[in-house]
C-alpha cells in the first residue's frame, strides 16, 4: 500500500460540516460575491478562471489546451483521464491543478495489490468505546490523483468508480458522502501493458474526458529543462481560489443556457456517431450528457452564459473518443477515435434558428 | 485556445459598445408615408397612361384609351390606400388587383355582377364571348384594329395588371428604375406592330412617364444618395461614355444583325451614306421604300376621276441580261411632253374620257416623272423632259429629276371592260416592240413549267392573263416583305422569279415580274409598271377651273410594281396580282369571285384571292402590315417570349436584390426586435459571402466561418470589426437564452456592419465573381 497524502487529510466530519455553505450566499475567499443562489457571476467567473490557467501555466508550459481541458472538466464535475506515454508531466498536472485550487488534495498510487478499503477507508473497531469506527480513505477529498490505474486490480478500480459515479463511499453498510467539488484524474499508461488491467470501456465511460499531453514542444522543453533543473517548480505554486470559489464556478456552469438547437446538433452528433460504418459501438446516452455539462463549462470558460455549436465542437474529441469503440475496417483503414469525432463534426450541420428566420 | 480571455464579449451584452449607441443616422430610406403613396400611385398611373397611349395605331381611334385611364387609375387608387393604411405590402398589392377587377366589372360587366363593381356567376359566362371576341379580332384584322368591347378589355386587364406589376416593383420591391421594363413590354406591342415604331412623340411620352416614376421615388427616398448639387466629375464622364457606347450600339447593332424584318430597325433600313435613293434600280430602291420603318416623303395629286390612280413612273421592259430595266431610249426619245402620245392615245383622248390629275411631288427623286396613265398633256413642268413613245414614261434629261415639281397631267383611261377584253385576240404579228416579248435563252424550268400548269387549255388572252393572276392571288402565295434580301431575292434578276415560284412569297416586285414574264412565256408581250399605288384620300378638296378635283396623298410605302399586258386593238392593260396592294381593276376582276373552300379559309392570306376592289385601297396605309392580321399573334407572342425570357434571366438578380432589400427594410424599421434584426443581418452576410464566392456550409458554425474569413486575411480594420460585430449578435440572437432580459448587443448600424462586410468581399472577389454574384447570385441556391 502506497498512499501519500500531498495536502494535511480534512476531518471528514468537518468537511461535512462545511457542505452547507454552498446553499447560501456569502462571501468567497478571495472577496468574490456569490449571488444568493450560490452562483459566481460570469466576469468573476472568467477572471478566476484566469487566475488558475496563468498559475498552471507556470509549471506546465505549452500545454495551454490541456490545462484548459483539465479545468473544463473540473468545472463541469466530471472525472479526467489523462492517457500517456510516462514523463510527458500527466501527473504534474493532476498535481498543479488541485495546488491552485485551496481545496483538499490526496493522491494514489495504483498497484496490483491495493484493496479496495484501501481506496475507499475501513471500519475499526475502538476498544476504549466499543463500537465500529469509519477510518475515511484517500478518496474522501475534493481532487483525487489516481496514478496509473490501469495497474490495480478490476476489484480495486470498480470501488473507485462507485465513488466516482455515486459520489459516495459505502462500508459495511453505512454510505459516507463526498462532498463536493469532487473530482477524479486519473492517469494511464497506454503502452507499458505487462501487468495490467485496463479499464473496461463501460468504466471508461465513467470518466466525462480523456486526454492526451503530448510533448512539449521545442521552446517550452528548453525552458523546462533551464527552470526545473533543481527545484520543483510545484513548490511555488500557491492557490488562487478557494473551495467555496470552485462550488459557486460549479453552480454558475450549471447555470449555462443551452439553446434547443444546440440539444438538437448535440443529439445529431450523438446519432452520427452510432450510425458512422468505422464505429462498433457510438456515444452512449450518457455520453451526450457528458458532452453538453463539458460544454456549458467550455462556454463559461469563454466568458459566455450560453453555448455555441463550437463549445461542442471543441470538447467533442476529448469527450467522445475513449468512448468510441472502432471497427476493424477502421483499423486496416488507419483510422483513429479523434480522427473519426472530427469528421463527423464536418458533416453534422450547425442548425442554428437563424438558418430558417422567422421572416 | 488561450489561457487569456477576452472579456469583452462578456461586457458585450451588459454594457454595450459606446460606438454602437451612435445616434440613428440619416441613411435610412424612408418609406412612402403621408400623401407619398398617393404621389407615387398618380406618378406610376400617369406613366403607365402615358406609355398604353402608343396602342393608338394598334386600336384604332383614342376612346379605349378613357377605359385604360379608368382601370389604370382604379389599380393606383388601391395600391395607394393600402399604403396609406399602413397595411402590409401584400395587402396594398392585393387591393389595386381588387380595383383592377372592379374597374374591368364595371365597365364591361355591369350586368352580371353584384353591385356593379363584384363579378358575379354571370360574370364569368359574360367573359369567355368577350375573349373569343377580342381573340377575332385580333386574328382577322388588320392594326389598327377596330376598339370593339372584347379587345378593349382585354388592353384593360393586360395594362392594368402592368401598372400592378410597376407598382409593386417600384414601390414594395423599391426598384423605381427596373418598373421601367414594365413600361417597356407595354411600348414594345405598338414598335413592333406599327408600322411607323413608336415615333418621337409616343417615345417621349413614355420617357416622360418613366422619368415621373424615378423622380417620385427618388423625392420619396429622401437624401441617401450623394448629397444634391454636388455631381462628382466621374459621374459626367461616366454618363457621358455610356449615353455614347449605347448610341454606337444602336447604330451599329442593325448593320450587323440580320432578321429584322419590321419594327425600329427592320433588314434593309441601312444607313444611306449617298442620302436619297436616286431610284437608278427602281426595284431596288421599292424593296427598300417597302422595308423602311419609316414613310417618308409626301406627294399629293388630286384627280377627277372617280376612282383613286395607280401614280406610274417608270416601266421595266428589258429583260437583256436576264434582268429587268428600262429601255435604253436615248435614241427614241421625243420632247415636248405637252403633247405625248401615239396615235392610239390621241384616238382614246377624243373618245375617252379625259381625267386632269394635279401632282405635287415634294421630295420624290427620280429621273422619271411620276404620272397616271396614259399621259397625253404634262404642263407646269421645269427642267427638260421626254418622254418615250413605246412605254409613255416621261424623263428627265441631264439633271432634272422630279423633286419638288408641281404639274398638271391629263391622262386617258382606255374604256376597258371584260367583254372587250374576252375579245381581244393573240397577236399574230409583233405589233409592238421585240423588246416586250423577249425572253432570255436559258430560263428556270420551273417558269415554263408553271405556266403550262396554269394556263392548261385556255387559248384566250385574257383567259391566260386571269388565269395566271388568280394563280398568283391564290391562296399558295403569301405576300411577304421579309423576303430575302441578301440572296439577291431583292434584285431584278430573273432568277428571283423561278426562286419566288419556288418559295411562293415575295412582295410587288416578285408578283409583277413574275406574271410579265408567265406572260411573255404564253406569248403576251408584257412589262412592268413602277410606281406608286393609289394613296389616302386626305379629305381636301382642289378646285381647278370650276372642277373638283379628290385630293390624295402617296409616300414611300405605297412604292409599288404592277404588271401591264398588251392586248391587240385595246393597248397596254394594268393587271394587279399582288395580293394585298392595290386595287383589282373591274376588268381583271375574274366574272364571279370564287367562295374559298372554307377549310382552306384558314390558310388563306386574308388578302389573298379575288376581292372586291377596295373603294380606298389606302385605307391599309402601310404595306408592312399586308399579313399584319395573320402575324399580329405570333409576333404578340415572340414579344411575350422576349420579355418572358428576358425576365427569366434577369430573376436570379431580381429575387435577390428583393431579397436584400426586404431585410434592409426589416432591419431598419424602427421596432424590430434586436434578435431579428441580428439573425437577419448574419443571414444577409452569409448570402453576400455565398454570392462572392466564399460560401459557408451549413456545417460551418458563425465562428469558424468568422475565422475562416478572418484567416484569409481579406478582413481587416473596420470590416473586420463589423464582421466581428455581426458573428457576436448572430450567436446572442440564436443561441442565449430569450428569456432573461439580455438582449444581443445593441447595434443600430447593423446594416452599415453588413454593407462594409459586403464591400469588403466584394473588393476581393475576382471581376467573373462579381459578374456572377449579380446575374446569378449563388445564395439562391445556397445549402441552409
Amino acid at each position: 500500500m502506497d498512499i501519500q497524502q500531498q495536502a494535511a487529510v480534512s476531518d471528514p466530519a468537518r468537511q461535512a460540516g462545511a457542505g452547507g455553505a454552498t446553499a447560501a450566499a456569502g462571501t468567497a475567499t478571495n472577496g468574490q460575491v456569490i449571488d444568493d443562489v450560490g452562483r459566481l457571476p460570469l466576469v468573476d467567473f472568467h477572471e478566476a478562471c484566469g487566475r488558475i490557467l496563468s498559475a498552471i501555466n507556470t509549471v506546465i508550459d505549452g500545454k495551454e489546451e490541456a490545462a484548459r481541458l483539465a479545468l473544463t472538466v473540473l468545472l463541469a464535475q466530471g472525472h479526467l483521464l489523462v492517457e500517456d506515454v510516462p514523463g510527458v508531466g500527466k501527473t504534474m498536472l493532476a498535481k498543479t491543478l488541485a495546488r491552485t485550487i485551496d481545496c483538499s488534495v490526496h493522491r494514489i498510487q495504483f498497484t496490483p495489490d491495493l484493496l479496495p478499503s484501501d481506496v475507499t477507508g475501513v471500519s475499526i473497531y475502538n476498544q476504549d468505546k466499543h463500537s465500529f469506527e469509519f477510518r475515511p480513505g484517500p478518496v474522501f477529498a475534493n481532487i483525487v490523483i489516481g496514478d496509473e490505474i490501469n495497474r490495480a486490480s478490476a476489484k480495486t478500480q470498480s470501488a473507485l468508480l462507485e465513488c466516482m459515479e455515486e459520489h459516495q463511499v459505502t462500508v459495511d453498510g453505512r454510505s459516507y458522502r463526498l462532498e463536493p467539488p469532487f473530482m477524479v484524474v486519473a492517469t494511464q499508461n497506454p503502452i507499458e501493458m505487462e501487468g495490467t488491467y485496463p479499464l473496461p470501456e463501460a468504466q471508461r465511460d465513467r470518466f466525462m474526458a480523456r486526454i492526451s499531453m503530448g510533448y512539449p514542444d521545442q521552446r517550452a522543453e528548453m525552458d523546462m529543462l533551464e527552470n526545473h533543473q533543481s527545484t520543483s517548480p510545484l513548490a511555488d505554486v500557491r492557490p488562487v481560489v478557494g473551495v467555496e470559489d470552485v462550488r459557486a464556478m460549479v453552480a454558475t456552469v450549471q447555470d449555462v443556457y443551452v439553446s434547443p438547437a444546440v440539444k438538437e446538433y448535440t443529439v445529431n452528433i450523438g446519432r452520427a456517431t452510432r450510425e458512422h460504418p468505422y464505429l462498433r459501438l457510438g456515444a452512449s446516452p450518457r455520453a451526450l450528457l457528458q458532452l453538453l455539462r463539458a460544454a456549458k463549462a467550455a462556454a463559461a470558460l469563454d466568458g459566455r452564459d450560453f453555448v455555441l455549436p463550437d463549445d461542442i465542437a471543441a470538447v467533442s474529441e476529448a469527450v467522445l473518443s475513449h468512448r468510441l469503440m472502432l471497427d476493424r475496417k477502421a483499423v486496416t483503414a488507419g483510422e483513429d477515435a479523434p480522427g473519426i469525432v472530427a469528421s463527423i463534426l464536418a458533416k453534422v450541420p450547425v442548425h442554428g434558428e437563424s438558418r430558417r428566420p422567422a421572416v | 485556445m488561450t489561457a487569456t480571455l477576452d472579456r469583452g464579449q462578456g461586457h458585450g451584452a451588459r454594457s454595450g459598445t459606446p460606438e454602437y449607441l451612435a445616434p440613428d443616422n440619416g441613411s435610412r430610406r424612408r418609406l412612402p408615408t403621408g400623401s407619398g403613396p398617393w404621389l407615387m400611385s398618380a406618378a406610376i398611373a400617369a406613366a403607365v397612361v402615358l406609355t398604353a397611349a402608343n396602342l393608338n395605331g394598334v386600336i384604332e381611334g383614342w376612346a379605349w384609351l378613357g377605359n385604360i385611364f379608368f382601370t389604370v387609375l382604379c389599380v393606383e387608387a388601391g395600391t395607394a390606400l393600402g399604403r396609406a393604411l399602413n397595411w402590409p405590402a401584400v395587402a396594398a398589392t392585393l387591393l389595386g388587383l381588387a380595383g383592377l377587377i372592379g374597374s374591368v366589372t364595371l365597365m364591361f360587366f355591369a350586368s352580371t355582377s353584384f353591385l356593379g363593381v363584384i363579378p358575379g356567376p354571370g360574370t364569368f359566362r359574360a367573359l369567355g364571348p368577350m375573349v373569343d371576341q377580342a381573340q377575332e379580332t385580333v386574328i382577322s384584322q388588320v392594326a389598327p384594329v377596330l376598339a370593339t368591347p372584347g379587345i378593349v378589355m382585354v388592353a384593360c386587364v393586360g395594362i392594368g395588371l402592368v401598372a400592378l406589376l410597376v407598382d409593386t416593383v417600384a414601390v414594395p420591391l423599391q426598384m423605381p428604375a427596373t418598373a421601367g421594363g414594365g413600361l417597356l413590354a407595354v411600348l414594345m406591342v405598338p414598335a413592333i406592330i406599327k408600322p411607323n415604331s413608336l415615333g418621337a412623340v409616343g417615345f417621349l411620352a413614355a420617357a416622360i412617364g418613366f422619368l415621373l416614376i424615378l423622380g417620385c421615388a427618388q423625392w420619396l427616398a429622401g437624401d441617401d444618395q450623394a448629397p444634391a448639387g454636388t455631381v462628382r466629375a466621374g459621374q459626367f464622364t461616366r454618363a457621358a461614355s455610356i449615353g455614347a457606347a449605347a448610341l454606337a450600339v444602336t447604330l451599329l447593332l442593325p448593320l450587323a444583325i440580320p432578321g429584322f424584318t419590321s419594327g425600329a430597325f427592320p433588314q434593309g433600313s441601312r444607313l444611306n451614306w449617298l442620302g436619297a435613293p436616286t431610284g437608278l434600280n427602281p426595284i431596288v430602291s421599292l424593296g427598300d421604300n417597302l422595308r423602311r420603318p419609316g414613310a417618308f416623303g409626301r406627294m399629293t395629286y388630286a384627280t377627277d376621276s372617280a376612282d383613286p390612280l395607280y401614280i406610274r413612273s417608270v416601266t421595266l421592259e428589258n429583260l437583256a441580261g436576264a434582268r429587268w430595266r428600262p429601255t435604253d431610249s436615248d435614241g427614241v426619245q421625243r420632247s415636248g411632253v405637252e403633247r405625248i402620245g401615239t396615235r392610239s392615245t390621241r384616238e382614246l383622248m377624243e373618245r375617252g374620257e379625259v381625267t386632269t390629275t394635279v401632282i405635287s411631288t415634294g421630295s420624290f427623286t427620280s429621273p422619271w416623272l411620276p404620272a397616271p396613265y396614259a399621259p397625253t398633256e404634262v404642263e407646269g413642268l421645269s427642267g427638260n423632259w421626254t418622254w418615250d413613245p413605246r412605254t409613255l414614261a416621261i424623263r428627265g434629261t441631264g439633271n432634272t429629276t422630279s423633286a419638288d415639281q408641281e404639274y398638271t397631267v391629263r391622262s386617258v383611261e382606255p374604256a376597258l371592260t371584260r367583254e372587250g377584253l374576252e375579245s381581244a385576240e393573240s397577236i399574230d404579228a409583233p405589233v409592238v416592240d421585240d423588246i416586250f416579248t423577249e425572253l432570255p435563252d436559258s430560263m428556270p424550268d420551273i417558269i415554263e413549267e408553271t405556266t403550262a400548269g396554269v394556263l392548261d387549255g385556255l387559248t384566250e388572252p385574257y383567259e391566260q392573263a386571269m388565269a395566271i393572276q388568280s394563280y398568283l392571288r391564290g391562296p399558295d402565295f403569301v405576300y411577304s416583305e421579309e423576303a430575302p434580301v441578301d440572296g439577291g431575292y431583292d434584285q431584278s434578276g430573273f432568277d428571283v422569279v423561278g426562286a419566288f415560284l419556288e418559295e411562293k412569297s415575295g412582295y410587288c416586285t416578285h408578283y409583277a415580274s413574275t406574271m410579265a414574264i408567265m406572260a411573255r412565256t404564253a406569248g403576251i408581250p408584257s412589262r412592268i409598271a413602277v410606281g406608286y399605288a393609289p394613296g389616302d384620300e386626305t379629305g381636301e378638296v382642289v378646285d381647278m377651273d370650276g372642277r373638283e378635283l379628290t385630293e390624295y396623298e402617296i409616300d414611300s410605302r405605297d412604292a409599288h410594281a404592277w404588271p401591264e399586258l398588251y392586248f391587240e386593238n385595246l393597248g397596254w392593260v394594268a393587271f394587279e396580282p399582288t395580293p394585298g396592294r392595290g386595287a383589282v381593276p373591274d376588268y381583271a376582276q375574274a366574272e364571279v369571285a370564287p367562295v374559298p373552300d372554307p377549310a382552306e379559309e384558314e390558310n388563306l392570306n386574308p388578302r389573298a384571292g379575288p376581292t372586291l376592289p377596295l373603294p380606298s385601297a389606302g385605307a391599309e396605309p402601310e404595306a408592312g402590315t399586308g399579313t399584319a392580321a395573320e402575324s399580329l399573334a405570333p409576333r404578340l407572342w415572340s414579344a411575350a417570349g422576349v420579355a418572358a425570357l428576358l425576365l427569366a434571366l434577369l430573376s436570379p438578380m431580381l429575387l435577390r436584390t428583393s431579397r436584400t432589400r426586404k431585410r434592409r427594410t426589416q432591419l431598419l424599421a424602427p421596432a424590430v426586435p434586436e434578435r431579428q434584426s441580428a439573425l437577419l443581418a448574419w443571414e444577409e452576410t452569409l448570402d453576400v459571402a455565398a454570392d462572392y464566392g466564399a460560401p459557408s456550409a451549413p456545417e460551418e458554425s458563425a465562428r469558424a466561418f468568422h475565422q475562416r474569413l478572418a484567416a484569409s486575411g481579406a478582413f481587416e480594420g473596420a470590416p473586420a470589426a463589423a464582421l466581428e460585430r455581426l458573428r457576436t449578435g448572430y450567436e446572442h440572437a440564436a443561441y442565449a437564452n430569450p428569456q432573461t432580459l439580455a438582449q444581443p448587443p445593441a447595434n443600430s448600424r447593423r446594416w452599415e456592419d453588413v454593407t462594409a462586410v459586403a464591400g469588403r468581399l466584394k473588393a476581393r472577389s475576382s471581376w467573373q465573381q462579381r459578374l456572377l454574384g449579380r446575374f446569378l447570385p449563388q445564395s439562391l441556391f445556397r445549402r441552409r
